[in-house]
């Protein structure tokens, strides 16, 4: 019986190699948008417990982040690590590119 | 409040001042002998050497002294041990009278047989003076040339009458100062709109006479909006989280640009 | 516990091939008033600081780790195609003779990084006055570092950068305030140890 390995990484090799065209990087920018306008409320809400229209504003910006989040992993694979994303076979994770690479 | 100076000039603030200051009053004696009537740091050299073997006390003016005193006499008050009581002490019901320096002898000392009688300071004298034949007879005041040239005597020196008591105890030493603001305009804290606008300040540095390089005439520093808030005010306008990302923050009043000078 | 995320907090896009930039890029990285110094700081800070203000240190010194992260990406663009020739060039030579083209945390001058750049006095005012002068400090040096190239991409980046350290300056100077006014001390503690 031989080891089906060789025949799974090359699969593997095809699927690793994420398409950047103008199609990522849109998609990539939007999200980056969000996450950083989450950011700023959480520094902000840090400060401000008590501003209520920025709370509402972050609970909203989770809640658009988690749906702009699941469809760009859904294209390119998991964007967190320990359980906080999902995985396809073969393990994702380890897939290319990393955010310095981009 | 109105702004007469346009923002991100920076007017050079006026000097106060000096008041008249009282020059000093040097005395100098070039043959001075005795120290009895030496003053100044000039004749406190020949004075040190010669109070080691005839204990003259040197007496200075105060106003001449600059300050410094004599070694002989302690400035300030006294600290002993009645100055400073010990609370401790004080709780536990004051020193044990029991407890004296000859209640508790030093062990040591009653061991080695007591305090020697014939251990005194002129039994024992300095070793390295009587190696090298005795103190020096001809090391006088006299011998040691005037190193300084003869100062003039400043003029309209303060009768040593006044010096004595100067300044007096009631009068208003701060009189010649007026309070802040009533002479010169305050620096009025910049309207955080503007603020906002103009991020950069310039000023003429000093240019000397003798700089190697061409000089940069009018330097810049920046002041970021940050100076002018302690407490970010809740509602202020948002950008778009795309212009958000590329300006760095949510609010434009935070946005602070930079662009580089040359 | 750390969640690493797979993506920069900034796209950060480099247009020149000029690996001298690099070498000025990595006083940030390793530098004593660079991002490591900032992340390192204010994470060590939170355990000893008033619970009212341990969210925002830990929340800025995350995002200071991602600012590490992009500053990363700077130099690693820049050096990744670079030739031992065009390093030395750069005045990198001796950086490649130590590290190849790996980075490595270390200031502009090649002075390794090191823990007396930070400091947590345990007091919350120093402590907070610090972390503003630290904010302030970097602020000054992307401004340098903004005059020192004219890649508009890059400056992009570095505009970025230099923008959210006003904005944490702005929150650790809120923090000061929060500190000032602790609601807590409307009640009587009382002060010694438990019987």
């Amino acid at each position: 019986m031989s080891l089906n390995f060789e025949r799974d990484e090359r699969r593997g090799r095809e699927k690793m190699k994420t398409k950047l065209d103008n199609e990522y990087y849109r998609r990539l920018h939007e999200l980056q948008a969000i996450d950083f306008t989450l950011v700023e409320l959480q520094l902000y809400l840090d400060t401000h417990p008590q501003d209520m229209q920025a709370l509402q504003q972050f609970n909203h910006f989770a809640q658009v982040r988690k749906k702009v989040a699941q469809e760009f992993e859904a294209m390119y694979g998991p964007l967190q690590n320990f359980g906080n994303s999902y995985s396809g076979f073969p393990w994702q994770w380890n897939d290319t590119p990393w955010p310095w690479q981009v | 409040m109105e702004q007469t100076k346009p923002a991100g000039q920076v007017k050079p603030v006026e000097q106060a001042k000096p008041t008249e200051q009282v020059k000093p009053v040097i005395h100098v004696k070039p043959n001075s002998t005795t120290t009895s009537t030496a003053s100044g740091n000039v004749s406190m050299l020949p004075n040190m050497l010669q109070s080691a073997s005839t204990n003259v006390t040197p007496s200075v003016s105060p106003a001449a002294n600059m300050g410094m005193q004599p070694m002989n006499e302690p400035s300030g008050p006294t600290y002993g041990m009645a100055a400073v009581p010990n609370p401790n002490l004080a709780a536990a019901g004051g020193a044990n009278p029991a407890f004296t320096a000859a209640s508790m002898p030093n062990p040591n000392l009653a061991a080695a047989g007591g305090a020697n009688p014939a251990f005194t300071a002129a039994s024992t004298p300095n070793p390295n003076l009587a190696a090298a034949g005795g103190a020096n007879p001809a090391f006088t005041a006299s011998s040691i040339p005037n190193y300084m040239p003869n100062l003039p005597v400043y003029p309209n020196p303060m009768p040593v009458a006044q010096q004595s008591s100067f300044p007096p105890a009631t009068a208003n030493v701060n009189a010649h100062i007026k309070p802040m603001g009533t002479d010169q305009p305050l620096p009025l804290p910049m309207p955080i709109e503007e603020a906002a606008k103009n991020p950069y300040r310039y000023y003429e540095p000093f240019i000397g006479p003798y700089d190697p390089c061409p000089p940069i005439t009018v330097k810049r520093y920046v002041v970021p909006i940050n100076q002018y808030l302690n407490f970010q005010p809740a509602g202020l306008p948002q950008f778009a989280p795309a212009e958000a990302l590329k300006r760095g923050t949510l609010w434009p009043l935070l946005s602070s640009p930079y662009e580089p000078e040359f | 516990m750390w969640i690493y995320e797979k993506k920069l907090q900034y796209p950060v896009r480099v247009s020149k091939c000029d690996p001298r930039m690099a070498k000025f890029l990595i006083e940030q990285y390793g530098g004593a008033d660079g991002e490591l110094a900032a992340a390192l700081r204010y994470l060590n800070q939170r355990y000893s600081i008033p619970d009212k203000v341990i969210g925002l240190l830990t929340d800025i010194g995350t995002e200071e780790f991602a600012h590490l992260e992009m500053i990363a990406t700077m130099v690693y663009k820049l050096t990744k195609d670079a030739t031992p020739e065009q390093l030395k060039e750069a005045g990198l030579g001796d950086h490649y003779v130590n590290h190849d083209r790996a980075l490595f945390y270390h200031n502009a001058s090649g002075v390794p990084w090191t823990a007396a750049y930070i400091q947590a006095k345990g007091d919350p005012i120093a402590d907070l006055y610090e972390d503003i002068a630290a904010e302030e400090k970097a602020r000054a040096t992307y401004q340098w570092l903004i005059d020192m190239t004219d890649d508009v991409d890059l400056q992009d980046s570095l505009k970025f950068l230099r923008e959210r350290e006003i904005v944490h300056s702005l929150r650790f100077r809120e923090a000061v305030e929060i500190i000032k006014q602790d609601q807590q001390t409307k009640k009587i503690f009382a002060v010694g140890t438990p019987k």
